[in-house]
């Protein structure tokens, strides 16, 4: 178990940075931790005003970078301890998404010291990594193209398509580590300025109202004000004009930040309410954000999630728990994806093994409607970044589908011999799906040839539990801390969930027996069409008595191995 | 003695191997159904990645049922989903008020697809335990299925998360499929023939 003080510490260190209801689902899981934990969430001024802070302080410093990761690097570095370590120098690829920047030399390609963090108190960093992420933006980039540094282009290097795909999914490098000393000394300066996080949350705020106001000025190299700030950073403002793609998530994530009163009014509401849930929006913002989404708030900055998506990819959490918290149908999730997507590098890949490389790190449940948000969003990386694989984005969702689909028929055990999907019938199933044209034979072929000799494995093989989905979250990913309000759905008494538990010992698929005490129903009999009545429209009764509750075993094999997770640290 | 005739001729010819898919919205309770009707297997190897499917016997009826998308963007794929399927199951979220319109184009679209024109459908109304859920009547009118002609339906109230409702469902869907073979009706289409 995790004691206070390592509550205080994981709170204080990393968890600040994450999401709110992230930290529900992945942490807080656990009983009395959870509440100690969302106490010293909540009593510490979280994430965001750190990379206010951040900025703040940045303010006329002599380095310019018109990137969002600075009040990363900052919210990282900061709240752990600011050894800087130098490490093997990793190429830079200058991708089409690579940030632009007015620094001067920075993209030097051969980049070289990174800040990283040390020691993590809840997983070891693998500093490469971590410091490389750092560096590496994340697709948004891939919009703001105006600025980019030609130079640093020619610099790319292939990163080699071997058979292992773990060999794909490094994280980039991004061009330009320049500046880092300096980052490193308002490093220091940022955590002594803690004290006023506050008075530098409005101060920022008023510097992004101005900012907002006048969306140029931000690329104007004079104006640090926007630099550090995702709504005032330019890739907001050059989004709508340069977008190549766009990409509806993140455009929400841009555009529900827009306005510094939510920001402001964001810092305000860290206060502990009595009643109402502190992850739930006031109402004024949820009304005022304009998220095609969802009208869930939009409450972290891509800094925020960038470090939340670092924190995912080198934390020893199981890839089954983070494969869950990604495909949740919230916003925070649905954010966290796109980030976190787009920190992998697909480039140059058949789209089968980008997403075998791709699922090793998420683990993909079962469910259509999570299969479904994880590949969109696959997609539209994978598009993004292989632009001239697909005729259309959506026939890149459709493919990505198709390849779990043909994995499942291929290799699932339960889809019956007969039934399995022969290379004919993928060409046919494939058929005027690239936008209207057909894919090119041999493509498919090698998907079909790849993925029958290879099924897609996690690295890690899952309990039975972890293959079992939670029920609804009424509340996003909150609703596993507390009951929607409709009944105690979310939250079930726990029961005794494991097969073995039960005293199931069946193996196969099991015998139903079939003296069960028939409900009603209404149904026609024939095409003569319905005899319905009202009082025949009623509920079956209680049939079988089965013991078990997905919700429940998923919740606590996750409570499980975070547990252990953070207690090992 | 007849009996054991009866048995004998249960054995072989009573079993037979049905293919159902199960669509519904996001949250409507498919997994839940699927694991709910599928105790009792421990999985100790590493499962694939994809989509559920899952193998329920009942009534001499292998069901291999299948938890996919239905989302519209991804009709091509139906092709495979819906060949040689004799059964569709949808789940409907009867809580869910505002998402039943939905829920009902999203049926209509499945149930006219051709590959789909013989299979019986079951319709759950899950969640009844809910305040404000829709009453099976409700949910039956929702989806239109007085409109639908020639085609064997049933709309059975649950709620999965207990277990009720789902065995009679599937006993609905397993009598009917039989009775429609053994009367020589075609409960499903095979894509390779269009």
């Amino acid at each position: 178990m995790v004691t206070n003080g390592q509550v205080a510490k994981l709170s204080d260190n990393k968890l600040g940075t994450i999401p709110g209801s992230v930290i529900a689902k992945l942490v807080l899981c656990s009983g009395k931790t959870s509440k100690r934990l969302e106490r010293a969430h909540r009593s510490q001024d979280s994430a965001a005003s750190l990379g206010r802070m951040a900025s703040d302080h940045s303010i006329g410093s002599s380095v310019h970078r018109r990137d969002s990761r600075e009040p990363l690097n900052a919210a990282f570095a900061g709240r752990s301890s600011h050894q800087l370590e130098s490490h093997s120098p990793k190429p830079v690829r200058a991708a089409p998404r690579s940030m632009s920047r007015q620094t001067s030399a920075s993209a030097a390609p051969d980049a070289t010291t990174l800040p990283s963090s040390g020691a993590s108190p809840i997983g070891p960093f693998r500093p490469a990594q971590a410091a490389v992420l750092e560096a590496q933006h994340g697709p948004a980039a891939n919009v703001v193209t105006m600025q980019r540094v030609p130079s640093a282009k020619p610099q790319l290097p292939r990163l080699a398509s071997t058979r292992s795909s773990n060999a794909h999914m490094e994280f980039r490098p991004g061009p330009g580590e320049q500046g880092i000393n300096s980052l490193a000394q308002w490093m220091a300066a940022a955590e002594d300025r803690r004290a006023s996080t506050v008075a530098s949350t409005v101060a920022s705020s008023t510097q992004e109202a101005t900012s907002v106001d006048s969306p140029l000025a931000s690329q104007d190299g004079n104006n640090l004000s926007g630099i550090h700030h995702l709504p005032s950073d330019s890739s907001v403002h050059a989004m709508p004009e340069s977008a190549p793609v766009l990409n509806p998530l993140r455009l929400a994530l841009h555009h529900s930040r827009g306005s510094a009163e939510m920001r402001r009014s964001a810092a305000t509401e860290e206060a502990p309410t009595s009643s109402s849930d502190p992850f739930l929006p006031p109402p004024e913002m949820s009304a005022q954000s304009p998220t095609p989404i969802g009208s869930r708030r939009v409450k972290h900055t891509l800094a925020e999630l960038e470090v939340v998506s670092r924190f995912l990819r080198t934390s020893k959490i199981p890839v089954e728990a983070i494969g869950g918290v990604l495909s949740d149908n919230c916003q925070d999730s649905q954010d966290l994806l796109d980030v976190y997507t787009g920190q992998f590098d697909f480039q140059g890949l058949e789209i089968d093994e980008a997403l075998r490389g791709f699922l090793e790190q998420v683990w993909l449940h079962g469910e259509s409607q999570k299969i479904q948000r994880i590949l969109a969003v696959f997609a539209i990386h994978y598009y993004t970044q292989n632009p001239s694989v697909f005729n259309s984005q959506d026939a890149a969702t459709t493919m990505a589908f198709a390849v779990i689909m043909l994995n499942t028929n291929l290799h699932n055990p339960k889809v019956p011999k007969q039934d399995r999907m022969s290379l004919d019938a993928f060409f046919r199933q494939l058929r005027d799906v690239n936008g209207g044209q057909n894919f090119p034979e041999d493509f498919l072929e090698g998907v079909y040839t790849r993925i029958s000799m290879r099924e897609f494995k996690s690295p890690v093989g899952p309990s039975m539990e972890f293959r079992m989905q939670a029920p609804r979250a009424s509340n996003g990913l909150m609703g596993f801390l507390k009951p929607d309000k409709a009944g105690s759905r979310s939250l079930a008494p726990t029961t005794s969930l494991r097969a073995s538990e039960a005293g199931l010992t069946n193996r196969g698929s099991l015998r139903i027996p079939e003296a069960i005490p028939s409900g009603r129903a209404i149904y026609s009999d024939d095409m003569t069409g319905p005899a319905l009545t009202g009082d025949s429209a009623t509920v079956a009764e209680k049939s079988a008595n089965g013991a078990r509750d997905p919700g429940d075993a998923f919740l606590k094999a996750s409570r499980r191995s975070l547990c252990c997770c953070f207690s090992g640290a | 003695m007849g009996n054991t005739f009866r048995k004998m001729f249960d054995q072989l010819f009573g079993n037979r191997e049905m293919r159902v898919v199960m669509l519904g919205l996001d949250a409507a309770g498919k997994t839940t159904i699927l694991y709910k009707l599928h105790i009792g297997e421990i999985l100790s190897t590493v499962p694939t990645i994809g989509f559920n499917v899952e193998k329920v016997q009942y009534k001499n009826v292998l069901f291999t049922v299948w938890d996919v998308g239905g989302q519209e963007k991804l009709r091509p794929l139906w092709r495979h989903y819906f060949n040689n399927t004799d059964g569709l199951i949808y789940v409907v979220d009867s809580q869910d008020r505002e998402r039943v319109q939905k829920a009902a184009s999203e049926f209509k679209a499945i149930i006219d697809d051709p590959l789909m024109r013989h299979s019986a459908v079951l319709v759950f109304a899950n969640k009844q335990d809910l305040k404000g859920a829709l009453s099976t009547a409700e949910v039956c009118e929702a989806l239109g299925m007085s409109s639908l002609k020639n085609r064997k339906w049933h709309v059975q109230g649950a709620i999965a998360i207990r277990g009720e409702g789902l065995y009679e469902g599937l006993d609905w869907l397993a009598n009917t499929l039989k009775s429609m073979q053994r009367s020589g009706q075609i409960t499903s289409v095979t894509a390779a023939t269009r």
